[in-house]
C-alpha cells in the first residue's frame, strides 16, 4: 500500500488507526482519504486496509 | 469605533483577516491575534508526511478563531471543491477561499472555474470566499451563484504593489451587495488605508505581515491602518480640487495689491 505517495509495508497495519498509531499522527488535525475518498474520524478504527490502498494523510499549513 | 459587521451571518468586529503563508513561525500567531483583535485566519491544506517535523498550526490558532480553509493549489473547480471538503473535515469550519490557479507566473486566479466552484460549493452548504481577478460581471455572478462575499485582488499575490485594480474594484464594491474583501498585493499600511478608503468592507493580508522583519509590528501597522481608513470612508472622503483652497485666513491687512505679483494670469 501507499502512504502519501510511498510504498509501505508493514504485516501490523491492519486498519487506518494502525497507521496513525505507527507513525505517531496529530489524530486531532488530520483528514484520510483512502482511493481519493475521505474516511471519517469514527470509522478509522475499524476500516480495514488492503495492500493496493492509496492512503494520503492531510492537514493544515500555513497558507494565504 | 470597532463597530460590529456582518459577514456570512457571523457578527464581526475586526475588518482584516490574516493570511498565516510564509510565517517565520507559528508560534507567533497568538501574539498577532491578540495584538490586532484579528478574527479570521486563513490556512492551507497540504499532505502531513510522518518525517515532517513541521509544527501543528492548529496548535497555535487560539480556539475562538474562524479557520477559513484556502484551496490554494487547485488548478480547476474539481480540485478546489475536493480540497474544500477535506478542509472542512479537518476544521469542522464552513469558511472557504476558492483560490484556483491555472497560471503559475502570476498565480493569476481563474474566474471561470471559480465561479463553477462557487456553485458546487454553496450547495453542499459552504460559506464560500472566491478568490477572483477584479470583474464586475464575474462578481455579479458569484453574488447570484450564493458567494458570501468576493474577494477581488489588489495585485498579484506577493507583489507588494498595492490597490493597482482600483478602477476595476470599485464598481464591484458600488454594484453588489455582498462584502467585497480586498485580498493579495497589499504591501503597506498605506495600501490597507486605501482599500478601507475605497469601500472594501475588509482586507486578507498574508505577504506583507509574514515576512516583515518583525510580523507581530507589522500587523499592528496593517491593523491601525484598516481601522484609520475605515472610519475615514464611513465620514467620506472629500473630494479632489484642482486648485488650492486657503485652509488660513489670507488676512486684509497686507493691502498693497500693486505689488502683488503673484497673480496667476491665465
Amino acid at each position: 500500500m501507499k502512504l502519501n505517495g510511498k510504498e509501505i509495508k508493514n504485516k501490523n497495519i491492519k486498519t487506518l488507526m494502525d497507521i496513525i498509531i505507527l507513525y505517531n499522527y496529530d489524530i486531532k488535525n488530520i483528514a484520510i482519504l483512502v482511493n481519493d475518498q475521505v474516511v471519517k474520524k469514527k470509522q478509522w478504527k475499524s476500516y480495514k486496509l488492503s495492500k493496493n490502498d492509496e492512503i494520503e494523510i492531510i492537514g493544515f499549513v500555513g497558507g494565504g | 469605533m470597532d463597530k460590529e459587521f456582518q459577514i456570512a451571518g457571523k457578527k464581526l468586529k475586526s475588518r482584516l483577516f490574516i493570511g498565516t503563508g510564509k510565517l517565520p513561525t507559528y508560534k507567533i500567531i497568538p501574539d498577532i491575534v491578540k495584538k490586532t483583535g484579528v478574527e479570521v485566519l486563513t490556512v492551507a491544506v497540504r499532505r502531513i508526511n510522518p518525517t515532517s517535523k513541521l509544527e501543528n498550526i492548529m496548535n497555535y490558532i487560539p480556539k475562538d478563531i474562524i479557520i477559513m480553509v484556502n484551496t490554494s493549489g487547485a488548478r480547476n473547480a474539481d480540485e478546489a471543491v475536493k480540497i474544500a471538503r477535506i478542509g472542512s473535515e479537518i476544521s469542522g469550519s464552513k469558511w472557504i477561499k476558492i483560490e484556483i490557479e491555472a497560471d503559475t507566473k502570476y498565480l493569476a486566479p481563474d474566474n471561470e472555474e471559480t465561479i463553477k466552484a462557487t456553485k458546487k460549493l454553496v450547495q453542499e452548504g459552504f460559506l464560500v470566499f472566491p478568490y477572483i481577478t477584479p470583474d464586475l460581471i464575474t462578481a455579479k455572478k458569484l453574488e447570484k451563484a450564493g458567494a458570501a462575499a468576493v474577494m477581488p485582488l489588489g495585485s498579484f499575490i506577493g507583489t507588494n504593489k498595492g490597490i493597482t485594480c482600483e478602477t476595476l474594484i470599485k464598481p464591484i464594491i458600488q454594484e453588489i451587495k455582498i462584502p467585497v474583501i480586498i485580498d493579495a498585493g497589499i504591501g503597506r499600511p498605506s495600501h490597507a488605508a486605501k482599500a478601507m478608503e475605497m469601500g472594501a468592507s475588509a482586507i486578507l493580508v498574508n505577504t506583507a505581515i509574514a515576512i516583515a522583519k518583525d510580523p507581530v509590528k507589522m500587523a499592528v501597522a496593517i491593523d491601525m491602518a484598516v481601522r484609520a481608513g475605515r472610519i475615514a470612508y464611513e465620514i467620506g472622503i472629500l473630494a479632489e480640487r484642482e486648485f488650492a483652497e486657503a485652509s488660513s485666513p489670507l488676512t486684509g491687512f497686507l493691502k498693497d495689491k500693486k505689488n502683488d505679483k503673484r497673480n496667476n494670469k491665465k
